[in-house]
């Protein structure tokens, strides 16, 4: 299942580059790949989560799962904004988790050819966050590497919030 | 490589092999007839290239040995060409013979070569090697004979002589379709008559202007001497122009629809004359000899007897008489199993025949005899154990066929006839090798459905035969075309022997069965309605009935049908595969004018008439005194037109239908109803219209009407209460308690 | 046409300019969506976050399959799509004497004769209504082939044999073995598999 395709990708880095899910953030592309993607969804209002760390902006119920909204701008360190009414919401899976990230807008589907991509060490060696860099046409697409995105710390008290919640 | 497609490639190059060989041939001969002199060089490179490309296409097929051959007359015509040896009498005769060795090998091989002419191709070739570096034909001489002369060219043309290859499938397609044409011709046909019926109305209309013509010309006349003009004198006279205009309109309509009809019955004579033709070519082309079907069963049959422990003999007479592949097609299981209860319940064991004194080798003839009238005889006989009379009289009553005093009454003549009927098996053994008492029957059905017969002689210890009668090509059926109630059947002409009318006093009442005299004998009467289990009738018998004799050897039956229309050809279809065999009915087929119509067996009428223990009507109801109250039905969903129809008769009402609004207020004026239910949402005119039309006209004022309908809202309901409707039944809401509840209050 | 009349004064030139500026704006305005008031906004994303929260839960692990639905007398009934040949409108049919009550008859579809079944017949359901049968749906499968015949072929969908549950006591009555069991919406699925290999379907019948 998807989930678990999201896993080999976290443990296995230099496999075969698939196609992205491309999106904006404040005009800049960034990227998911694939198959960590479940779908694109127009955006919802977000229920706030009490206890959850500040990275997670709240959950949505899609179809009775609860899922957290994290906050990408903040960990880009874009400022923040109130979500517009054709913002995009992404539904992707982590190894350890589904979860949905509040962008701007989704591009769609990108095929990239073996040689666009770039693995990150060897050119932006100390980013966070990243997995890559494609160079097409438009310019740099940064892709985003979901499994570093919550620290340990956040992903701990992001379960107790949402257990909590259940309680 | 996959081994449809091999023998696909390897039949293209028998074909193809085959073209080159005879060009080879032809070259020669041409050489042969050549004068002294430097050979035509042109002669000399054709064969050049012929053989080459055969080379070609043997390797393609991988068989070596022909390719070996001709590479070495490839080697000797490029000698030719050289000029290196001439074209001596001696070299053109070994190639002629290494010509023949090769038409021969193609003969005989399969996908396989076979290693005999392997062997014999390679000394061919090396001696014709031999033969090209100039050493003369010795050699060839001994591997092919020249005593054997074999005419090259003779033989190519067993493997063509202006004769190709066809799949079985295609031919079968190219038929089916020569006879879907058959169609076109009935089409045109239908719309010949509708032309003619076009033409017929006009010339009604031409006949009510001529009738006029005298009054036209004196109001012209009048209007002319009107003395001072007026403006209606003017408004007259524009119209007398006008009805001059029309009634030459009219009179020029008639004169073209005429010429119209005239044409289109000559296009429908040559095009039913080129159908007829192109149906008979494509028929002729489907003929093959009888032992295309025999071909395998002398071995099936000596092999039957052996499992039997019996020795069996099957002798073939007249096997290369042609008929319809598909007859033959059709014939394969039933001969199999014909031939094999032969064998199992026919020929005695070895011990028995010499006890009876008879050979102890038992034998089976196949005899194929031409008849008269495209029509061949084939006898299937035995000279075995024969059929013992009284174990099928027993097998019959035992199987419910028949009572024992009926058994008992048959004549011995009669008794083979029993065992056509299914349910009957004489053996006491039910092996399995005979069947279980169904394939006799099936037999018969097959034979009869292609339109021929069957029957049987038996002599108890003298040998059982089988007569069988069959056509050569199938023919191309006529029926006629009856009407029961509102549904059309189709009875092949071929067992119809006449039409009927009897009149109520010549039907005979015998043990409690209706009979019609008919040239001094006795026929059982029977509606084919009943036989058909179509219901009972709803209306009374009149005073004379039709009936349709149908027959087949002695007996004979009338069925009384309603009307009986034309005769036409048919196409002869199935029900459907889901319809593999239904009581009563053999097909269907399609008219002219699209309908399906039901095309109903014969053989099986008559047996279902025989086994009906129907009871005459009632007396009371030729004279029924309560007058049955009628309705009419307007719906135009043919199956709501249908259901509405049998739920009523089902009631005792008289049902006539209509299919929409204007065809219900056209019956409604030309008959006599005492109700009528009617759809509310029709093409032309609907309900609501039809309600408003009945109430709009004195005579008809107190007729009640229902509407039945699908719209349900209330502005619809009271609009139909409004136009005049006496009920309105919602469709969602109907059932039959409610229709019949809210006739029963309005009559 | 209107002359114009002399003496009004001139009209001011269009500002080309000032006209692309607003075009840029008003696209620009589009691309970024549009935005209406707080509140509208606010109540117009709780709506969809409610309606994503209803969503049909995502189709779980299981057979899937495509049925064709099929309308008679108000009730649905679902075929499996592959077995579904085509639908034809019925125009006219012949009954058959001498068949089972539920073969209604046959009908000539581009000069093949194909039969025509009643499913209220064959499982003995009593008929509602008088709906007008005007559609076939042609069943097809190895050596065997016959129409059903509908009020009206409502399309296509999915659905979870899993989901599927048994027929109901009314319905597994007559032949009940045809039925595959009802679709949680009511849809009642028929084992049109089985009606298409079933030797007890095909019609073969002697005078006997």
């Amino acid at each position: 299942m998807a989930a678990t395709a999201g896993a080999t990708v976290s443990q296995d880095k230099n496999r075969s580059r698939g196609p992205l899910v491309v999106f904006t953030l404040d005009g800049g592309r960034y990227a998911l790949r694939l198959e960590s993607v479940e779908r694109v969804l127009p955006t919802v209002a977000v229920t706030p989560l009490p206890k959850a760390p500040a990275i997670v902006t709240g959950i949505i119920n899609l179809a009775g799962r609860i899922l957290p909204v994290l906050d990408i701008r903040r960990r880009f360190g874009l400022p923040p904004r109130e979500p517009g009414l054709y913002d995009h919401l992404i539904v992707a899976h982590t190894a350890r988790r589904t979860v949905t990230l509040a962008v701007d807008k989704s591009q769609g589907v990108l095929g990239i050819p073996a040689e666009a991509a770039v693995p990150r060490e060897e050119i932006l060696p100390r980013v966070e966050y990243l997995e890559g860099v494609v160079k097409l046409g438009g310019g740099l697409i940064l892709i985003h590497d979901l499994e570093t995105f919550l620290s340990l710390d956040e992903e701990r008290s992001l379960a107790a919030a949402l257990e909590g919640r259940e309680s | 490589m996959d081994e449809a497609f091999r023998r696909k490639l390897f039949a293209t190059f028998k074909i193809e092999a085959a073209e080159h060989i005879e060009a080879v041939a032809a070259g020669l001969r041409e050489l042969r007839g050549a004068p002294g002199g430097a050979p035509p060089a042109e002669v000399i490179e054709r064969l050049f290239r012929e053989i080459h490309s055969m080379k070609g296409a043997a390797r393609t097929v991988n068989m070596t040995h022909i390719e070996g051959v001709c590479r070495a007359m490839e080697n000797i015509f490029a000698a030719l060409k050289r000029q290196e040896i001439q074209p001596a009498p001696e070299l053109l005769a070994v190639l002629q013979q290494a010509l023949a060795s090769l038409v021969r090998t193609l003969q005989d091989t399969g996908l396989e070569p076979e290693p005999a002419h392997v062997a014999s191709l390679r000394d061919l070739a090396e001696a014709l090697d031999e033969t090209a570096g100039g050493r003369g034909p010795a050699a060839a001489r001994e591997t092919a004979p020249a005593g054997e002369g074999v005419s090259p060219a003779a033989d190519v043309s067993s493997l063509t002589a202006g004769t190709i290859r066809i799949g079985k499938e295609r031919l079968d397609r190219l038929l089916l379709q020569a006879e879907e044409m058959i169609a076109a011709k009935l089409v045109l046909g239908q719309h010949l008559a509708d032309l003619r019926q076009l033409g017929s109305a006009v010339a009604a209309m031409k006949k009510g202007w001529d009738r006029l013509g005298r009054d036209r010309k004196a109001a012209a006349r009048f209007f002319l001497t009107v003395e001072k003009e007026s403006s209606a004198a003017a408004s007259m006279r524009r119209l007398l122009q006008l009805l001059e205009e029309q009634a030459a309109a009219a009179a020029g309509l008639h004169h073209r629809l005429a010429e119209a009809a005239a044409a289109a019955e000559r296009d429908r004579r040559s095009v039913a004359a080129l159908v007829d033709n192109l149906l008979e070519d494509a028929k002729s082309a489907s003929m093959q000899p009888f032992s295309a079907l025999t071909g395998q069963m002398p071995g099936m049959v000596e092999e039957l007897g052996r499992q039997e422990g019996k020795e069996v003999e099957l002798r073939i007479r007249g096997a290369a008489i042609e008929i319809d592949r598909r007859i033959l097609e059709e014939l394969k299981d039933p001969f199999v199993h014909l031939l094999r209860n032969a064998v199992d319940h026919g020929i005695e064991p070895p011990a028995a025949r010499r006890e009876a004194g008879k050979p102890p080798a038992g034998r089976i003839t196949i005899d194929v005899q031409p008849l008269a009238g495209k029509k061949i005889a084939v006898r299937v006989e035995d000279d075995g154990a024969g059929l013992d009379p009284e174990r099928i009289r027993s097998g019959a009553v035992a199987g419910g066929l028949l009572t024992a005093e009926k058994a008992a009454a048959l004549s011995p003549e009669e008794i083979p006839a029993l065992i056509f009927r299914s349910g009957l098996s004489t053996s006491r053994i039910v092996t399995d090798i005979s069947g279980r008492g169904l394939g006799l029957a099936i037999l018969q059905d097959k034979v009869e459905k292609l339109g021929g017969a069957v029957s049987c002689q038996s002599t108890l210890g003298g040998g059982t035969r089988f007569l069988m009668t069959l056509p050569l090509s199938l023919a191309t059926l006529r029926g006629v075309l009856v009407r029961i109630g509102e549904g059309l059947f189709v009875i092949p002409s071929l067992t119809l022997e006449r039409v009927v009318r009897v009149r109520r006093e010549e039907i005979r009442t015998v043990e409690n069965r209706e009979t019609i005299s008919l040239a001094g004998q006795s026929l059982p009467l029977v509606p084919l309605r009943d036989v058909l289990e179509l219901g009972p009738d709803p209306a009374p018998r009149g005073k004379s009935v039709r009936a349709v004799v149908l027959g087949s050897g002695r007996e004979r039956i009338a069925f009384i049908v309603d009307e009986v229309r034309q005769e036409q050809e048919i196409l002869i279809k199935d029900l459907g595969l889901q319809l593999q065999r239904v009581r009563n009915v053999a097909g269907s087929t399609i008219l002219g004018s699209g309908q399906v119509v039901p095309v109903l067996n014969a053989a099986d009428l008559m047996k279902s008439a025989r086994r009906r223990e129907w009871t005459p009507p009632p007396a009371a109801a030729a004279v029924e005194e309560v007058r049955r109250k009628s309705i009419l039905v307007v719906e135009d969903s043919i199956t709501a037109r249908s259901l509405l129809k049998s739920i009523l008769e089902g009631a005792g009402y008289l049902v006539t239908t209509a299919v929409d609004g204007l065809d219900g207020l056209t019956a409604i004026r030309s008959g006599h109803f005492d109700l009528v239910v009617s759809d509310v949402d029709m093409p032309r005119m609907n309900g609501f219209e039809l309600t408003a039309r009945i109430r709009g006209d004195r005579r008809f004022a107190e007729l009640p009407v229902i509407l039945v309908t699908a719209l349900e809202s209330q502005e619809d309901r009271e609009r139909g209460i409004d136009v005049g409707a006496d009920a309105y039944i919602v469709k969602s809401s109907f059932d039959q308690s409610n229709l019949l509840g809210t006739i029963g209050r309005l009559l | 046409m209107r002359k114009p009349k002399a003496g009004r004064p001139e009209k001011p030139p269009v500002d080309w300019q000032e006209m692309h500026r607003r075009l840029e704006a008003a696209r620009e305005r589009l691309a970024r969506g549009w935005s209406p008031p707080p509140g509208e906004r606010q109540r117009l994303l709780a709506a969809r976050a409610r309606a994503l929260a209803q969503e049909a839960a995502p189709p779980k692990a299981g057979h899937e399959i495509e049925m064709v639905e099929l309308l008679l007398d108000r009730e649905r009934y679902g075929v499996e799509s592959p077995l579904v040949n085509e639908v034809v409108p019925l125009r006219e049919h012949t009954p058959i004497p001498c068949t089972p009550a539920f073969v209604l008859g046959i009908v000539n579809i581009r000069g093949r004769i194909v039969s025509l079944l009643d499913l209220k017949k064959f499982f003995g359901l009593p008929e509602k209504g008088l709906a007008d049968r005007n559609r076939v749906v042609v069943l097809r499968g190895e050596g065997m082939e016959f129409g059903l015949l509908a009020d009206a072929v409502l399309g296509t969908r999915r659905l979870l044999l899993e989901e599927l549950q048994p027929g109901l006591p009314t319905l597994t009555g007559v032949r009940g073995e045809y039925l595959k069991g009802i679709a949680a919406d009511g849809a009642i699925l028929l084992d049109a598999r089985k009606m298409l290999t079933d030797r007890a379907m095909v019609v073969r019948e002697e005078v006997g």
